[in-house]
């Protein structure tokens, strides 16, 4: 009875909650940058500190500013807390707003809680290449199992000009042959974006295969890999298009 | 009455009861056509033909659904992953769970160096279980590598006595013209044995301010024999060949696929250390590293 009771007493306080929002106290500012810090990938000698943060009073969203300061360099990045404080994001769509685009509180180097739409642009069409370094030609199961790392790095630019759009990676369903081969699972790791021509960021990517632990049967594991980019918030929140790319990574199998 | 009450009031109660199987919302029918019709407006330039939810995965702990947006064949190709709200009104280009573990991606890259140095049979330095490992990327013509790599060998492995293991990959700067050549040969000498490389090894760093593109091949030539055990036949074989390139492609990859943008970037156990570093500095960076002791490090 009290169990059926329980959610009519949480709608009533729910109704009065709709337009407070979570608070981003303390110990959750801690988690939001030590998880910050994970998702940029910073050096251990890197300060990171929220430069400034707006909530949208509308949707309770939090857009964090975040500066970063290594000896010589610094960075700037923009990440978006969701309204029940419990992930990140780069980037929030929200399907209620038209034209779809990404949204934007603040203008990530200004301060002020006043939320500011996108200026309206022309999309644009944004290459996006992937380069596949050092993928292992053929990896050995031993004891039905093995792990194998590939080294992939995607590459993005805007056309027309020297900025360099937030590229990335998405790994496809596996084709195994025979059958008998399973990929397990993938894992893919962004690193910072590099100084190479095109601009990219690179990924190390894991692939775990298994097989029946007397396989004796070579085989093949063929993965597509596609490469996509997003504009980063800092041009304004204006909707790029995007263009993508795929790679077929193989993976030779053998029983060792 | 006030929400802070009633959750207050509630709060013995609800604790006292069996955890409910938490209740995602549905995506009905209405939420997936406009959804759909609001990533066919975002990707709707690119999309050859008219999109498609091809998978919808939904994660029981976060409600959070994971949409993969296609198209049919024969169109083009086209596939996007964005992430649905629990609301269902966001979609999302990625969920960064701020409970989840930290030091991920540390410990990813770390797998990463530990089985790229046993599978490429890359010399360390320093006991081989030593439960630390700093992976330096540099090149042999980069004068702060070089200072780098006498402050590893010098203070810190010392120093740390049986704590850390220290390996160097190359990621020679195209703008540098001998270090290429200089890693190769390097690596020649690892394939006979782990001494000759490091003989190689320091004579490159300790002589770096010496070396250069026409005297670098006489320069070894000269120094090889006084390396016990080192036929220098097989080495001017080796280097000539240029069998070892590709070793020295592969490590300037992982140096690429890893991030790094500087010579020298060290790494700790995963975590970079960008920039210039003093034993004193990277000793106490050992010591706050995730799962180590600060007074075994520090010692």
């Amino acid at each position: 009875m009290l169990r059926a009771a329980l959610p009519i007493l949480l709608l009533l306080g729910a109704a009065e909650l709709s337009h407070a929002c979570v608070q981003f106290d303390g110990a959750a500012r801690a988690r939001a940058l030590a998880q910050a810090r994970e998702i940029l990938g910073l050096p251990l000698n890197t300060t990171l500190s929220i430069s400034t943060e707006a909530v949208d009073p509308n949707t309770c969203w939090i857009q964090l500013n975040l500066y970063a300061s290594t000896p010589g360099t610094t960075l700037r990045r923009v990440l978006f807390l969701s309204p029940d404080r419990a992930f990140l994001t780069s980037t929030v769509y929200d399907t209620q707003a038209s034209p779809p685009g990404p949204i934007l509180i603040v203008p990530a180097t200004d301060s002020g809680f006043l939320p500011v739409p996108p200026a309206p642009r022309p999309p644009a069409t944004v290459d996006a290449a992937l380069m596949a370094y050092a993928t292992p030609a053929e990896m050995s199961i031993r004891n039905g199992s093995a792990s194998v790392f590939a080294q992939l790095a995607v590459g993005a630019v805007a056309p027309g000009s020297n900025l360099h759009p937030a590229a990335a990676i998405s790994i496809g369903p596996p084709v195994c042959d025979p059958p008998s081969i399973r990929l397990v699972s993938t894992s893919a790791y962004t690193s910072r974006p590099m100084p190479v021509s095109p601009v990219g960021l690179s990924h190390l990517v894991e692939f775990k295969i298994r097989t029946a632990p007397d396989n004796a049967t070579p085989g093949v594991v063929r993965v597509t890999v596609h490469a996509y980019s997003y504009p980063p918030v800092e041009e304004g929140g204006c909707l790029r298009l995007i263009r993508g790319s795929e790679r077929i990574v193989t993976i030779r199998v053998r029983p060792q | 009455m006030k929400p802070a009450i009633v959750l207050a009031t509630l709060a013995p109660i609800l604790a006292a009861l069996p955890a409910p199987a938490q209740q995602c919302r549905p995506v009905d029918d209405t939420t997936r056509a406009k959804v759909l019709a609001y990533a066919q407006g975002l990707y709707g330039n690119i999309a050859a033909a008219p999109l498609q939810i091809a998978n919808a995965a939904l994660d029981p702990a976060t409600c959070i659904y994971a949409l993969t947006f296609t198209t049919s064949p024969p169109a083009e190709p086209f596939r996007r992953q964005l992430f649905l709200s629990p609301d269902r009104r966001y979609l999302t280009t990625a969920v960064y769970d701020l409970h989840a573990p930290l030091g991920t991606r540390a410990a990813f890259l770390n797998r990463g160096f530990d089985a790229f140095l046993r599978q490429h049979h890359i010399p360390t330095l320093g006991a081989t279980d030593a439960p630390v490992l700093v992976t330096v990327f540099g090149d042999y013509q980069c004068a702060r590598c070089a200072a780098l790599a006498r402050m590893l060998r010098d203070e810190l492995v010392p120093s740390l006595n049986q704590r850390v293991r220290v390996a160097f990959l190359n990621h020679p700067s195209s703008r540098h013209d001998w270090a290429q050549t200089a890693a190769q040969a390097a690596a020649c000498a690892a394939t006979q044995t782990d001494a000759a490389y490091w003989a190689i090894h320091n004579f490159l760093i300790e002589n770096q301010d010496q070396l250069s593109a026409q005297n670098l091949a006489p320069g070894l030539d000269n120094f090889v024999p006084s390396i016990p055990g080192l036929d220098g036949d097989a080495l001017r074989a080796c280097i000539a060949s240029e069998e070892t390139k590709p070793e020295i492609e592969a490590e300037s990859n992982l140096a690429l696929a890893s991030g790094v943008t500087a010579r020298p970037t060290l790494f700790l156990n995963g975590y970079e250390w960008a920039g210039p570093a003093t034993a004193d500095q990277l000793r106490q960076a050992i010591a706050n590293l995730p799962g180590q002791a600060k007074t075994r490090a520090g010692r």
